[in-house]
């Protein structure tokens, strides 16, 4: 096989793999970043777990 | 993987006025599923039913069983549920948001998005150094596990008298990962099918040994079981419960980006992780636990077969063992992929299967010691969590704060010192000296090689303060070593989404 030839082709689809994607978070941004409600859901867990474990060693 | 874009199987697709190969094809294919290139959305493997899974697969191996013993050896079965809800979930959740979430996005595997953050020397760095100690010795346990899971059922069906420690459990072991090897071969779908009969088969085994514990024992006796081998003092038997059971959470790290990247969105990777690896974890951990203080002994190879005889001994124990494999299977193969983008050029063009041949090695020569990473278990899981908590702030830190969720694509792959990601020399000096920094916490509040504790660490622990030091000193940080008129990082440019620097 030819490795530029290859080279050349992995290189081309990169490039093309990451028009795709960032066309997509340009066009719908909500689509695929976390939103700020799950991030702070995720947060809340996470402090209130911990406080838990305050008053339990306390 | 078959979800190819289907513009490659056409005949009109062509690159430079020629026709693709057949060869060409497949060699981009490879890229897709078992190397760099980004994985587009109609390609993604997982859904959020499939992603539940495969983490419930995760969980349910014998490490959790083994864990459960682990705490054990700390406190009793009250505290235990504490420490174990408490480390799994909190640290679950942070090392998740520290993974999973930016891969999925992107669709790009962790240590090819860790470039934005620490460079491309500082993710060879710290994957040759720390993850390459964790996933090795992850990999090792899980070997030796199943190699005395074996040896036990030899022993009962067939009257062996095989030692834990003996050359054949090394043998089994090797089987093992000879078994996860070819599974890792095949790629991402043949984990999968493998989880889809495994996991529902450990939920059985885990149900059986529920209901045997409660025939056996009741509900007083097991909240006055006391630890197995406690130190003196009950805060710090509780805050080392904790500790472990953080550190167990956080060693979910290395392999967790890579399988992320093939879900089909962020909120497809965080909740069905922390479904599997947080609550389904617990509830294993805890048979585990309950187990261990009932039969005296922390080790599930040994209390398995003591619990409801020899044959659902022999069951449960081949499950395990069977489900040992799909837990190192996923853990090889996130470590292959990261093996390849942490080696630069060196394994660039090495294929597939020789990559994730070489990574086993290590795995395969620490096997010939099964005793070692038992024995040390506190200490392995541990240390490997000082210095992954401490990565978890940074990472945190600057995808959420500092970058807003946005990465360069073009950065991630631009060559060198073209990339805006390339820092100073290959790396990030903010995140690196904010991740030590947070090493540095971590082992000031809580020594695990001699054991020392900070009076601090009974009430903090010293994972918790290694993610808020490091996470706040990268934010400080940043600002001073990669200021917006000197361009590194791209940090002045956060909602841009032009190409890398050319």
């Amino acid at each position: 096989m030819n490795g530029q030839q290859q080279e050349a082709a992995l290189s081309q689809e990169l490039k093309r793999r990451i028009d795709v994607i960032q066309s997509d978070e340009a066009g719908d941004e909500s689509h695929r970043a976390l939103t700020s409600t799950e991030l702070w859901t995720a947060w809340i867990i996470v402090f209130v777990t911990l406080a838990i474990g305050l008053v339990v060693s306390l | 993987m078959d979800g190819v874009d289907y513009r490659f199987r056409h005949p009109s697709y062509r690159i430079g006025g020629f026709a693709l190969m057949s060869q060409t094809q497949e060699a981009v294919r490879q890229a897709g599923t078992f190397g760099s290139l980004p994985v587009l959305k109609n390609e993604r493997e997982w859904g959020f039913a499939d992603f539940t899974w495969v983490n419930i697969g995760l969980a349910i191996a014998t490490w959790a069983f083994l864990v459960g013993g682990a705490t054990a050896l700390f406190v009793g079965f009250g505290q235990g549920i504490a420490a174990m809800i408490i480390g799994n979930v909190a640290g679950v959740i942070i090392m998740l948001l520290a993974t999973t979430v930016i891969s999925s996005r992107y669709g790009v595997e962790q240590y090819t998005i860790l470039r934005s953050i620490f460079g491309f020397g500082g993710v060879a760095l710290i994957f040759f150094t720390v993850i390459t100690f964790t996933e090795v010795g992850w990999s090792a346990l899980l070997g030796a596990m199943f190699g005395r899971a074996t040896a036990q059922v030899s022993n009962v069906v067939f009257g062996t008298a095989i030692d834990p420690n003996s050359i054949l459990v090394t043998v089994f072991a090797l089987i093992c990962i000879a078994v996860a090897w070819a599974l890792v071969a095949k790629g991402p779908v043949s984990i999968k099918a493998f989880n889809r009969i495994v996991a529902p088969g450990l939920a059985l085994v885990i149900v059986g040994l529920i209901i045997y514990l409660f025939t056996q024992t009741t509900w007083t006796d097991l909240m006055a079981a006391a630890p197995l081998a406690p130190f003196d003092d009950p805060a710090l038997n509780f805050a080392i419960a904790v500790e472990f059971n953080l550190g167990v959470a956080f060693s979910w790290w290395p392999i967790m980006g890579s399988l992320g990247r093939l879900t089909k969105s962020p909120q497809a990777s965080l909740w069905p992780a922390f479904i599997g690896l947080a609550i389904v974890t617990i509830i294993a951990q805890l048979v585990g636990m309950a187990s261990a203080l009932t039969l005296g002994d922390w080790d599930p190879t040994v209390w398995l077969m003591t619990a409801g005889g020899a044959v659902f001994g022999v069951i449960a124990l081949l499950f395990i063992a069977f489900a040992n494999i799909t837990s190192l299977a996923s853990i090889v193969y996130s470590n292959t992929l990261a093996l390849r983008q942490a080696s630069g050029k060196l394994f660039a063009t090495t294929r597939w299967e020789v990559l994730a041949a070489i990574f086993l090695v290590p795995a395969a020569i620490v096997s010939f010691f099964p005793g070692l990473l038992y024995d040390q278990f506190l200490l392995f899981v541990t240390f490997s969590g000082a210095f992954l908590s401490a990565v978890c702030g940074t990472v945190i830190a600057d995808y959420f704060v500092l970058r807003k969720q946005r990465i360069n694509l073009g950065a991630l792959y631009a060559p060198g010192s073209k990339s805006r990601y390339h820092f100073h020399g290959g790396f990030n000096l903010a995140a690196m000296i904010s991740s030590l920094a947070g090493v540095g916490t971590y082992l000031w509040l809580y020594n695990p090689m001699t054991l020392e504790t900070d009076a601090l660490f009974n009430w903090t622990t010293a994972s918790v303060p290694a993610v808020a030091v490091s996470f706040v000193l990268h934010l400080l940080l940043t600002p001073l070593l990669n200021s917006a008129k000197s361009g590194r990082g791209g940090y002045e440019l956060p909602t841009e989404l032009e190409s890398a620097k050319k």
